[in-house]
């Protein structure tokens, strides 16, 4: 019997969802571009939204069953939801918003050690229009928590959080169903979150499950589904850690070659997948010199397609293979064809580990 | 001449003419704030719009002894009619909707989003009202408060048809004034009309100091 076993039909507007979904994960990502109806699913998960028909289970519990009448009410359903916008209450400090949830429920309260592993115990006394974004996000959490869920659901947790906050919330969230000991299901439409969350992923897209499986494998395979169109990470490059790099980074052992990363946390010879995107991918007609960028490979065009306003290509040397976006006014400056011999280059900063962060 | 007994005859009235518009509106002010119900609503309005004295005319008619209510009640020791309870009444009535009307702005603008939020921790339905809905409209639903009891200070027509004008017991402020002024008391009439002019004020700023913070 999963964890999380749900079938279910979804109306919500003009949107129109058929949703399939079996997993044991105790860390599950559900990965879509935005109006996949990712924030609908959780809805009907947590209650506020009434599936057309279906079932939805969460461990021993059915909540939701249309063919047996079963429609549990959201209050009754310990479903831990933080959604996406911030709903503290108003009028409570931070500390009376996190009691209040411990009150709702018998046996709920959460872990004493939650609110310092949160690094909220400090904000206690303030008002919730009195936190930054991050605060923000950290308390529902706490909140979420407190109230003693069997799952806790994550509504894109670092929408609208700015890159510093973003880091610093990341490894808290990816930690989560470990701290809080409850499974967890994480929405977002950023790879590097996934990476740093999640056991699986499930891909939806206009309404359905169009991949699902382990990360790296389901995220990195190219072309058998549209996860570039999603994520925009078109370049996943599976790597070995080297020892740190003179002089700051790390180096990453690439297919027989080695790239400048910045600073990646673990030991020589652990596995590591760098994302790159196409657009940070720049192309020279000949060697190049006198640049900052530290990464420059000598490759040969295979191929060149449209996309949109820009040019996609594809750029092999050996096992090794890269696709850039550049201009199609550069293609032709360059005279740049079918063939022809290049040198890929990008800066360091461009590629992202994509790393377990637990 | 004495100022003092309608002075505190009338806060008195006013208070409990208040804390019983307010516990009418509140359920209705929720009822209604989330769903409306034009039919329902203009009739829980109407006395904001009817003369006083037509308001005090039904009243009469439903308290009095022509009807069974009437009778039940000054059976059981309650009489209304030509008592301060009655002014009460009748207070309440004319600044009910004052209070329902503004009560169900403020619970409307209450953003759903927190009583969801409630409702997912596994609140019930009373305690999401109490505990959320309640202390986020808290200012609105003070200022509606306010508005009740301004009202209930200053009614004449509805309270003089219900509770007549018996000095000490049922003599309002606003009833004494007409009362002086009928008399050719004008010394009284200014003193009264001076006591009325401090109580208006002072409850207002008391009930201005008393007004919840802004959250949002």
């Amino acid at each position: 019997m999963g964890l999380i076993s749900l079938a279910v039909r979804i109306r919500r507007g003009t949107f129109e969802g058929d949703f399939r979904i079996e997993s044991e994960a105790r860390a599950l990502a559900i990965f879509g571009s935005s109006g996949a109806g990712k924030t609908t699913l959780l809805d009907a998960v947590a209650g506020l939204v009434r599936p057309e028909e279906g079932r939805i289970r969460i461990g021993g519990s059915v909540l939701f069953d249309s063919s047996a009448g079963i429609d549990v009410p959201a209050r009754r359903r310990r479903v831990g939801y933080v959604r996406q916008s911030p709903d503290l209450f108003p009028a409570m400090t931070v500390s009376e918003n996190v009691a209040f949830a411990s009150s709702c429920r018998a046996g709920a309260g959460g872990s004493r050690d939650l609110p310092a592993a949160l690094g909220i115990a400090r904000l206690n006394d303030r008002r919730p229009r009195e936190l930054s974004g991050g605060e923000t996000r950290r308390v529902q959490i706490a909140r979420t928590l407190a109230a003693g869920p069997e799952i806790l659901l994550l509504d894109e947790p670092f929408a609208n959080l700015d890159a510093p906050a973003r880091r610093e919330i990341l490894p808290l969230v990816a930690a989560l169903p470990r701290l809080a000991g409850v499974p967890a299901v994480l929405v977002t439409h950023d790879v590097e979150e996934v990476f740093a969350f999640a056991d699986e992923v499930i891909v939806v897209e206009g309404g359905r499950v169009v991949a699902r499986g382990q990360p790296l494998e389901t995220l990195s395979r190219p072309g058998t589904w549209p996860v570039a169109r999603i994520s925009g990470v078109e370049n996943f490059l599976a790597g070995t850690l080297r020892e740190p790099a003179p002089g700051g980074g790390t180096l990453v052992e690439w297919e027989g070659t080695a790239l400048r990363a910045p600073a990646i946390r673990g030991e020589p010879g652990d596995p590591v997948t760098l994302a790159l995107f196409a657009e940070d991918v720049l192309v020279a007609s000949g060697p190049v010199g006198g640049l900052s960028a530290r990464n420059a490979l000598p490759m040969r065009v295979e191929t060149i397609e449209e996309a949109g306003d820009a040019v996609l290509l594809t750029l092999v040397d050996g096992p090794r293979r890269l696709r850039s976006r550049i201009t199609r006014d550069a293609v032709s400056a360059l005279a740049i064809v079918p063939g022809s011999e290049i040198t890929a280059v990008f800066k360091s900063a461009a590629l992202r580990a994509l790393a377990a962060v637990k | 001449m004495n100022v003092w007994t309608p002075l505190f005859l009338t806060f008195r009235i006013a208070l409990c003419s208040t804390v019983l518009a307010a516990l009418a509106g509140l359920p209705l002010a929720r009822r209604f704030s989330r769903r409306a119900n034009p039919l329902a609503e203009s009739a829980l309005l109407l006395p904001l719009v009817l003369p006083p004295t037509t308001l005090g005319w039904y009243l009469l008619l439903l308290l009095g002894r022509s009807t069974a209510f009437g009778r039940f009640l000054e059976r059981h020791g309650i009489p209304l009619v030509f008592d301060w309870k009655g002014a009460v009444v009748a207070a309440a009535c004319v600044s009910f909707p004052l209070f329902f009307a503004t009560a169900r702005t403020a619970l409307a603008g209450v953003d759903p989003r927190w009583e969801d939020a409630a409702r997912l921790l596994g609140a019930s339905d009373t305690k999401v009202f109490v505990r959320v809905t309640v202390p986020s409209a808290a200012r609105g639903l003070v200022s509606a408060a306010i508005l009740a009891f301004a009202r209930s200070i200053g009614d004449f027509g509805a309270t003089l048809l219900v509770a007549g004008n018996i000095p000490g017991r049922t003599q309002t402020l606003s009833i004494a004034i007409y009362d002086a002024f009928s008399a050719g008391e004008d010394r009284r009439a200014t003193a009264l009309v001076a006591v009325t002019t401090v109580l208006a004020y002072a409850s207002l700023l008391a009930a201005h100091r008393s007004l919840p913070r802004r959250w949002d």
